[in-house]
């Protein structure tokens, strides 16, 4: 479930400051802060109408909202208003697909409330604290990928502390595999489909399944279109990972 | 009900991101705002990552990759690197306290430098990484590089002017040398790697 709200005022778009030096890969000063109540968007049993009966709320309709005991404050009433406009707005597009939509409103709740990242932010992603990658000796497309794809497997067990460098590697995996996957060579070498070959090799470079190479890619591309629809930011600015189960 | 990490990667659909990005662009403008606000630190960050697996900022700069033409529309990356290359000094140094201190490529804190953490460093020396918000107009003129020290950029207002051409010949042959890599790096490298495998 979501975690509650707070009583302190934050900004609606969450100025809490995320430093993984200072406050852990979490990132979090609170974790409840700036955090839409979990009764906003009603129990997981019944998912598929919590954003309707969120938008009944008073304060869609009332420029000076009531006092109210799930939000708390103006930010929060901001938020909320958001996430309100974000369910009108999909579905007047999606009609009826409740399920997609609350996968969007949600989507757009993590970019309300995602933390604010220190100035340092980065210093720590790939330095020798985390140590993800081991740097090739000698640098190639197989060396590369294999780099990459051993740092990959090293966080993605642990991706709550690596949340912005598990997103990048998912990034990274999508690129460098597409570039692979490009190259006119592949085709002539293999003598049959482009993609089938591309596959094979990327499975085999990185000492996995053409299965395997096939889901790691398909999470990538999400975040990839955002990152080249939106900006490198988005990336950044998804939310914190919160279980809904 | 997905996390976070199935919903962006198994959940959302190319349609549902591309309205999720108008929905931020056209009803909430601030806090769109402030996403992209992000852009630029974000854009360091993912190219030190690169660097830190094994790309090269050469090899970047020459790629007619889609992402790395995206990113590069936040970090002046030709800067850099015609300023940085085999720790030459750019043509016209005029680093200044405030350029050096911006964060690009900064130098390496002090807990990186042990011969242990060299090892799995990043990229030592040639971190992007700066602070959030920092706009690109601040790229103005010769671009910093971490390789220098302080001793060794007070040792470059004593150098002759022999000595500078000589430092600027050398860039030139490597000038030379980034052109002859400007030919399809993939297909160069797919071909030398495929032989290994096939």
């Amino acid at each position: 479930m979501q975690s509650t709200a707070s009583a302190s005022p934050l900004s609606s778009h969450s100025d809490t400051v995320f430093s993984p030096n200072t406050r852990g890969f979490n990132g979090y000063v609170s974790p409840s802060e700036g955090t839409i109540p979990s009764s906003y968007f009603g129990s997981p049993q019944h998912g598929q109408i919590f954003v309707q009966s969120a938008c009944s709320s008073p304060l869609l309709d009332n420029p000076s909202p009531k006092p109210n005991l799930l939000l708390g404050n103006l930010h929060k009433g901001s938020s909320h208003d958001i996430l309100c406009r974000a369910k009108k707005f999909f579905n007047a597009r999606m009609g009826s697909r409740r399920t997609r939509i609350n996968y969007l409103v949600r989507s757009i709740q993590g970019f309300v409330e995602a933390p604010a990242l220190a100035a340092d932010f980065a210093e720590d992603l790939w330095s020798s604290r985390s140590a993800i990658f081991v740097k090739p000796a000698t640098s190639n497309c197989s060396t590369r990928l294999q780099s990459l794809y051993e740092g990959h497997r090293k966080i993605k067990g642990a991706r709550d502390q690596h949340p912005y460098a598990a997103r990048f590697c998912y990034i990274y995996l999508e690129h460098d595999l597409e570039a692979l996957s490009q190259s006119q060579v592949l085709v002539l070498s293999q003598g049959r489909g482009k993609m089938t070959a591309a596959f094979e090799l990327q499975a085999e470079i990185i000492s996995t399944t053409v299965d395997v190479v096939k889901s790691e890619r398909k999470a990538g591309r999400g975040y990839l279109q955002l990152l080249m629809e939106g900006g490198p930011g988005f990336i950044l600015r998804l939310g914190r990972n919160v279980s809904t189960l | 009900m997905a996390n976070l990490f199935d919903r962006w990667e198994r959940k959302l659909s190319s349609s549902d991101i591309s309205l999720i990005i108008e929905f931020l662009r056209t009803e909430t403008p601030d806090l769109f705002d402030k996403i992209k606000s992000y852009d630029e630190s974000a854009a360091k960050a993912f190219l030190d990552g690169f660097i830190a697996y094994g790309w090269t900022l050469e090899e970047i700069l020459s790629s007619k990759s889609s992402l790395f033409q995206r990113l590069k529309e936040y970090v002046n990356l030709d800067g850099i690197l015609y300023g940085n290359t085999n720790g030459v000094i750019p043509h016209s140094p005029q680093l200044t306290s405030a350029s050096i201190s911006s964060g690009l490529l900064h130098y390496p804190n002090s807990h990186t430098t042990s011969a242990g953490d060299n090892q799995k460093m990043s990229n030592a020396g040639m971190s992007l990484t700066s602070l959030p918000h920092e706009p690109v107009d601040n790229y103005v003129g010769p671009p910093e590089y971490s390789l220098l020290g302080p001793e060794i950029i007070e040792d470059l207002w004593e150098m002759s002017a022999s000595e500078l051409d000589s430092i600027l010949a050398q860039t030139d042959e490597l000038t030379d040398v980034q052109n002859l890599m400007d030919l399809s790096t993939w297909v160069d490298c797919f071909t030398e790697d495929a032989g290994g495998f096939w």
